[in-house]
């Protein structure tokens, strides 16, 4: 943080490109491959993930000042499933076919590390007004990365978009895009793109698992693990020591 | 790490208190939520069961319930048995597939849908939901058996599997099989 | 006894979590770097997941769906498993110092790990009994390391091979991960063919 007052529409931007969620910060990997199989289902994960991510920034945002530290992420937890919860039971009530395509990946949401990431890195650290803006940014960079995925897959393993056919007539599409190993081809064919245009503007690139990216690494020891096999040391984030070893 | 040994019991009681207040505003929010949502939830259910018992028996007017659920008689605005519709499921490729099959009151199939076949690979064992494939049940009567196209006699009673599609084509045989089974009382009862 | 079975191998090859439902995969791309910490990994998966799944089932149906409050669980059992992993933790390290040194790493990074959570709301979406859950969650843990493993082999075999720039890192492991996947993917069918 080199400027001391970063504007509300800095917040927005920069979660859509410089730190894209998906694409630069390799967080939530797991919806990202799971639900891209097509534009549509992309779209309704996406806008499911902004609303919890807005709604619980705003919330932690709120009561940063409440919250005692100890118990910070048991209350951000209990915060955001929470919302999930809610936005669950709304979808499932007024737009059942998005419930459908999403199922068991709806109230996964809870677990996706870019929510609790930004509670962690921004919203417990900053004002009401500001946490709302990140939250909106990063979940359209969540949902644009998403839709991203989608549409590749989708064109070419369906040969259709947003479930209009186009091309599957006339040729037999490449079906492995849809299924899970497309998921990963493709996903790690567009971070090697992104990596490569970082790296012409001189940016750092996306690095390893996302885990040194990673906000939570202060409450995943995951960090400390890749850290321990990659010695690198971790820039004083606290993860559980095993004592008296 | 030797400070934190000694528990602060004003400190504990604090946390204990805020986590949970918070704790129980988020379950009261979920409640009221739940008690909007709860009512619009049953009737998306209902109205999507309902839509597909008419897309298997088209023309009728209102289901009857039979059995507990197993099966519904399908009735014309007059009220007269104009068919069944039964939902059925077996063991797919991935998971299970749900099928629901409308007789007309002769036993005849009128059409096929598939309910939920989510587990079915996207691509392969999803064309199963294509009226290519339905279409071949319409007007069949009897026991059917599903066979390769190298393997097809052109019997009457044989379905063919959709391509690189085994699995999930038994399984939508097996569940009209099984819908059958169920319902088939009832004509041979009418038709003596 | 061929249910259970069937089950389990489902949960392993044609279901795996890992390779074809994308749960776990923070832990998959993450700790898979060598042999040793990968099984480490998933033994505590496995473990954990037996555990929650044993937990959660009877909230679930005795708590929670008696009483109509459904909706509650998501936060219900994400509060739980939480507070489980910590408290196993604890009791290990304590009263089970060897197990805990094998362990005890991996745990709290489990905590929030979608695998854990994915086991435990699916086997109440199929609606299993108690005991088919627990072997579906056995067998999902299980199958979360047999990807775990190959995959760190793979992944070993990677280190010394000359990436394009652009490749290297992530990406790479990406496409290695595509492959493993497809591999997975020869798995389909079999098991139904087995217990047909």
């Amino acid at each position: 943080m080199s400027e001391k007052k970063v504007s509300n529409v800095t917040q927005i931007t920069k979660g859509i490109v410089r730190e894209n969620p998906v694409l630069r910060l390799v967080l939530g990997t797991c919806p990202t491959l799971a639900v891209s199989t097509s534009a549509v289902a992309a779209l309704g994960m996406g806008a499911a993930a902004t609303i919890v991510l807005i709604c619980s920034n705003i919330v932690i945002s709120a009561l940063r000042k409440v919250i005692p530290d100890k118990v910070r992420i048991p209350a951000f937890i209990t915060i955001i499933a929470g919302f999930v919860t809610m936005v669950q039971m709304l979808v499932k009530a007024f737009v059942p076919a998005i419930d459908e395509s999403l199922g068991i990946y709806l109230p996964l949401i809870v677990v996706n590390c870019i929510i609790l990431g930004r509670a962690e890195a921004f919203a417990c650290k900053n004002p009401v007004l500001a946490s709302a803006c990140d939250g909106l940014g990063m979940g359209i960079g969540f949902t644009a990365a998403l839709f991203l995925m989608g549409c590749i897959r989708e064109f070419l393993g369906a040969g259709a978009i947003f479930g209009i056919d186009i091309y599957s007539t006339v040729i037999d599409p490449v079906l492995i895009f849809i299924l899970p190993p497309g998921g990963f081809f493709v996903f790690g064919i567009l971070i090697a793109l992104v990596n490569k245009i970082s790296a012409k503007k001189g940016l750092p690139v996306a690095s390893g698992t996302g885990c040194s990216a990673c906000p939570c690494r202060s409450t995943c020891a995951q960090a400390k693990l890749e850290n321990d096999t990659m010695e690198v040391t971790a820039d004083g984030c606290t993860v559980k020591e095993v004592d008296g070893q | 790490m030797a400070k934190e040994k000694k528990i602060n019991v004003k400190e504990v009681i604090i946390v204990t208190i805020t986590l949970t207040l918070i704790c129980l505003i988020t379950t009261a929010l979920l409640a009221i939520v739940n008690s909007v949502t709860e009512e619009p939830i049953a009737q998306n259910l209902l109205v999507a069961e309902n839509e597909a018992r008419k897309a298997v028996v088209s023309g009728a007017e209102t289901f009857e319930e039979r059995n507990g659920g197993e099966y519904y008689e399908a009735l014309d605005a007059n009220g007269n048995i104009i068919g069944f519709a039964v939902k059925t499921s077996a063991k797919g490729y991935g998971g299970d597939v749900i099928v629901m099959t409308g007789f007309d009151a002769e036993g005849k199939i009128l059409k096929v849908q598939i309910v939920a076949a989510d587990d079915e690979t996207p691509g392969l064992g999803a064309n199963i939901r294509k009226d290519s494939f339905l279409d071949l049940f319409n007007g069949k009567s009897g026991e059917l058996k599903l066979v390769t196209l190298s393997q097809s006699t052109g019997a009457d009673n044989e379905i063919n599997a959709v391509t690189s599609a085994t699995y999930s084509s038994i399984a939508v045989v097996d569940a009209v099989n099984q819908a059958r089974e169920i319902v088939k009382g009832c004509w041979e009862v009418d038709g003596q | 006894m061929t249910g259970y079975l069937a089950i389990f191998l489902t949960a392993i090859l044609t279901e795996n979590f890992v390779l074809a439902k994308f749960l776990g995969i923070c832990p998959f791309l993450g700790v898979s770097k060598k042999v040793n910490t990968a099984v480490g990994m998933s033994a505590a998966v496995i473990f954990v997941m037996a555990l929650a799944t044993a937990v959660t089932y009877p909230i679930n149906k005795y708590l929670l769906e008696s009483n109509g409050l459904g909706y509650l669980q998501t936060i219900v059992f994400i509060l739980v498993i939480a507070a489980l992993v910590q408290l196993v933790e604890i009791v290990l390290k304590k009263f089970m110092r060897p197990l805990y040194n094998s362990l005890g790493v991996y745990l709290p990074l489990i905590t929030t790990n979608c695998a854990v959570l994915g086991v435990v709301l699916l086997n109440i979406e199929k609606g299993y009994t108690f005991a088919e859950s627990m072997v579906n969650s056995v067998g999902a843990g299980v199958g979360f390391l047999v990807a775990m493993v190959m995959f760190a082999g793979v992944r070993q075999r990677l280190e010394n091979c000359d990436i394009p720039e652009m490749f290297k890192g992530l990406p790479i492991t990406l496409v290695a991960a595509c492959l493993v996947s497809l591999s997975f993917l020869g798995f389909g069918g079999m098991v139904e063919a087995i217990f047909a």
